[in-house]
């Protein structure tokens, strides 16, 4: 991907102005990556419904399109077309709103992650914090669109979201606390370069900590409660439908994949090749070029392992939920910080700065 | 000074279009932030008149009618009318014909016990298992259908024996499903039975005691969980079933997981004796006589039942020496188990009222009929 | 001394849970993924058709004699006075060589249930249960069929076969 890097640099030297040389500069890549996470979905929607369709030994969608890959676009279209219902009764500012606030800021974070070598929106200094400051906006999202849809249905499901999320913020921010330690900053980007072993060999129990909660941040099963179809039909987004609904829907699927992004960028290298720092210029090649690839493989290895998981487990209770961020995953999370702070101290092996 | 809150119960009205109720059924419930204080039932959505379509019809063309009083364990509604139509009329049956009737009894006790457990792990969230269990209940559904015909809707059994003989085969058939599906039980219990968010999900939850169930008249399962040791191919034997040898599961404590435990044991039992009549079958006829369309059965009443997969199926049948019945009544066993419900659920969660109404196993047909 | 005993089993416990839940939950997975790569049990229905069993209760047929053409009912009324739904209809008079004519013989497709008490209760077998099943239409009324909709030409002697002594279907 280095070649594409240089294409763009190349193109963007020969325009004269300074000022719309910075306005294309801030332009092109906001609307390269936003497009390429829409793109992605109609992927990701197609692969979910094919793979939890394998496990459950039946075919998934498989009519339209060669193996059902354009299945996709049928959905979103038929969403579109739908027409689109607001209640009497609803507060109808915060029902329009409240889609919007669910969809956007999954969309923001995606200009904080490294997905190649050089490949970053805006390198923040402070990128992970940003990153939770803007992905916890969906929370007041989905409470809105409680609240707002006039419905005891969706008022339960908006309640068991933001109790929810409430909950798992604080054991997902703690697990990280070991990086940022051993890393020395804040910046995804920085994180990513630095890993020359892979953090997962560094901090196993922190991964486990922050796959469960980002699960649960995510609503996912067995955390997804907000949406449970069998006891609240639909949860918060029973009212909705039309464009509104898609956007919801999007949301989710976008949520899923910035999981598994910060996932591969945390703990499992990035862009990088694994052990391309041992193999030389090769490895260091094979990085540098193909970075996007892996991203994309290593991504979509969390997606698929997300899947399995919702094939395989029925769903917790609301207070068994809490129970178990609150008495498991917390003190956990504490351990961890604990344990790694001394083995740094000290200089332990792999842990050494 | 002192600041009062104010908290007012909130009436949520789980209504008959409902992902989750297993029919059409009304559940009126008054919940406290997540408990639960009072559950009101509401039934009659599915009310067919069943009863009321035997004063005017004769006994065969009433016959497809009691198929539908429940439609997912077919034969346990049959065989209480053919079982009384014969008692009164005085009408023998034929050696053959009583252990077919078992075969395809224990068959659609098989293919219930499949479905429930599917629909009970669907509320509760996993996806997959129902796929497994309905893949095992089509294997069962094609075996019926190769027998009568029809896949759901049997009318197979007939006033003095059954309709027709086996097919050739099909005997075969029913052994080596056996051996299959007791392969497949494990393969449940591998992925149900430790799991940990599936066990602080059942276990202790919707206790039932043995004082309230016994007041209740409930049956089954329900009865058979929480410690009473009844059953009524045991107590009460009826047709050939004194000559199997199999046992009654009972649980212990009464809640969730032990009416799980105890339906997943009721299926390798119905194995166990699905082989052993395989064996021993005797050569015969299936229908001694053929009987007119409009045959008479002298003046009288019975009640039979039997052990249908949710308890005790009955059915009351008074005759007046004609060939139309004076009045059926059928006993059903999901009418008597749901009038625990609201008492169970009594300081409960929402989220547990899926749980322990799927495990109650309740049929809206069999209660509104 | 009672007070650290209980304080460490609780730690034990604590783990302990952890630990078998994992355990528990990996096998369950594992089970899953074996899954993903077995047979799958979905029939591709319009592009490969089951094979129907024999005794299989289909739509209803009326039976007319292949060589002459003749319809084997007698208009006895015998399947009209057992059909649960009520709906057959049959309409007979007498023809001028004193032998019961039928004149009408339907049935609404969309009212029958196929149980097939007429089939058994005929004198003469002159009706079947076919293997048809795909009579869906878009407009109600062309679920009543009458006796040329419903005919089926047969070359057999008219007497009745239960399903285990009855020849085979194609």
């Amino acid at each position: 991907m280095e070649v594409l890097l240089k294409i763009y640099e190349g193109i963007l030297s020969l325009i004269p102005f300074e000022p719309v040389r910075n306005g294309i500069g801030l332009i092109v890549p906001t609307l390269s990556i936003a497009s390429m996470v829409l793109g992605v979905v109609f992927l990701l929607i197609w692969w979910e419904r094919r793979l939890i369709a394998f496990i459950q030994v039946r075919l998934g969608p498989n009519r339209l399109g060669p193996a059902g890959l354009f299945q996709s676009f049928a959905d979103a279209l038929k969403v579109m077309l739908k027409e689109d219902i607001v209640p009497k009764d609803a507060d109808q500012i915060l029902f329009s709103l409240a889609p919007v606030l669910v969809f956007v800021p999954g969309l923001l974070v995606y200009s904080l992650v490294p997905v190649g070598n050089g490949m970053v929106v805006s390198n923040v200094g402070s990128g992970l914090l940003l990153f939770f400051s803007i992905s916890s906006l969906t929370t007041l999202g989905i409470m809105m669109a409680g609240w707002s849809s006039n419905n005891k249905y969706s008022l339960m499901g908006g309640i068991r979201a933001v109790a929810q999320a409430i909950s798992y913020e604080i054991p997902l921010l703690l697990s990280l606390v070991g990086i940022i330690l051993l890393t020395g900053s804040l910046s995804i980007v920085d994180i990513v370069e630095k890993q020359d072993i892979w953090n997962i060999i560094k901090q196993p129990i922190a991964f486990f900590i922050f796959f469960t909660c980002s699960l649960s941040e995510v609503n996912r099963i067995p955390f997804d409660l907000p949406e449970a179809e069998s006891e609240l039909v639909s949860g918060y987004n029973t009212e909705y439908s039309g464009f509104k609904f898609a956007m919801f829907f999007l949301a989710e699927y976008i949520n899923t994949f910035t999981l598994g992004a910060l996932c591969t960028v945390l703990f499992f290298g990035g862009w990088r090749f694994p052990f391309d720092s041992y193999l030389g210029e090769v490895g260091m090649q094979l990085s540098n070029q193909l970075g996007l690839v892996w991203f994309f493989v290593k991504t979509m290895f969390f997606f698929s392992i997300v899947i399995w998981i919702r094939g395989t487990l029925p769903r917790v209770r609301p207070d068994q939920l809490m129970a178990f961020a609150w008495k498991y995953l917390l003190p956990l999370a504490l351990v961890n910080i604990l344990v790694t702070t001394l083995l740094a101290a000290y200089g332990f092996g792999v842990f050494s700065r | 000074m002192s600041i009062e809150f104010k908290s007012e119960e909130m009436t949520i009205n789980m209504g008959p279009h409902h992902p989750s109720t297993h029919g059409v059924l009304r559940l009126i419930v008054k919940i406290d932030g997540e408990v639960i204080r009072h559950v009101e039932p509401v039934i009659g959505y599915l009310h067919r008149s069943i009863e009321r379509l035997a004063q005017d019809r004769n006994y065969f063309m009433y016959f497809p009618v009691v198929d539908r009083v429940d439609y997912v364990s077919i034969i346990a509604a049959e065989w209480p009318m053919v079982m009384a139509v014969e008692k009164i009329g005085g009408i023998e049956v034929p050696e053959r014909a009583e252990y077919i009737r078992v075969i395809t009894a224990e068959l659609t006790r098989i293919m219930s016990h499949l479905f429930w457990l599917g629909t009970f792990m669907l509320d509760l969230g996993s996806t997959t298992v129902i796929m497994y269990a309905l893949r095992e209940r089509e294997k069962i559904v094609d075996l019926m259908e190769e027998l009568t015909g029809q896949r759901m809707m049997f009318n197979y059994l007939r006033y003095g024996g059954v309709n027709a003989d086996v097919p050739e085969g099909w005997l075969q058939k029913v052994k080596g499903f056996c051996d299959y599906f007791l392969r497949m039980i494990d393969e449940y219990e591998i992925l149900i039975n430790k799991n940990p968010i599936f066990i602080s999900r059942v276990k202790d939850i919707g206790i039932i005691p043995k004082e309230m169930v016994s007041k209740y008249g409930a049956c089954g399962p329900i009865l058979r969980g929480s410690g009473v040791k009844y059953d009524v191919r045991k107590d009460e034997p009826y047709s050939v079933y004194d000559r199997f040898d199999f046992d009654i599961p009972v649980g212990e404590k009464g809640d969730t997981f032990d009416r799980y435990v105890v339906r997943m044991e009721e299926m390798r039992q119905s194995v166990r004796i699905l082989k052993q009549a395989v064996d021993q079958i005797p050569p015969g006829p299936c229908l001694k006589k053929k009987l007119s369309f409009s045959f008479k059965i002298p003046a009288g009443d019975a009640y039979c039942q039997v052990e249908a997969p949710r308890g005790n199926m009955g059915v009351y049948l008074m005759s007046n020496g004609t060939n139309t019945a004076a009045r059926v009544k059928y006993r059903t066993p999901s009418y008597a188990n749901m009038q625990i419900l609201p008492h169970v659920l009594k300081d409960a969660f929402l989220s547990d009222i899926m749980a322990i109404f799927g495990s109650f196993d309740v049929i809206l047909p069999e209660v509104d009929r | 001394m009672e007070k650290t005993e209980k304080k460490s089993s609780s730690v034990e416990k604590y783990f302990q849970n952890i630990f078998y839940g994992i355990e528990a939950i990996y096998r369950g997975m594992k089970l899953t993924f074996f899954y993903l790569f077995q047979a799958k049990v979905t029939e591709i229905y319009p592009d490969i058709k089951r094979k129907l069993p024999q005794r299989f209760r289909g739509r209803f047929a009326f039976l007319y004699n292949k060589d002459d053409g003749k319809m084997l009912c007698i208009g006895c009324n015998a399947c009209v006075k057992v059909c649960p739904p009520q709906t057959i209809r049959l309409e007979t008079e007498k023809g001028a060589d004193k032998k019961i004519k039928v004149n009408v013989y339907e049935i609404n497709i969309g009212e029958c249930i196929s149980c097939a008490n007429c089939v058994e209760v005929c004198p003469v077998g002159a009706l079947e249960m076919t293997h048809e099943f795909e009579t869906a239409t878009f407009d109600q009324n062309d679920l009543l069929f009458d006796m040329h909709k419903l005919a089926k030409y047969v070359e057999r002697p008219n007497m009745y076969l239960p399903p285990d002594k009855a020849p085979a279907k194609k």
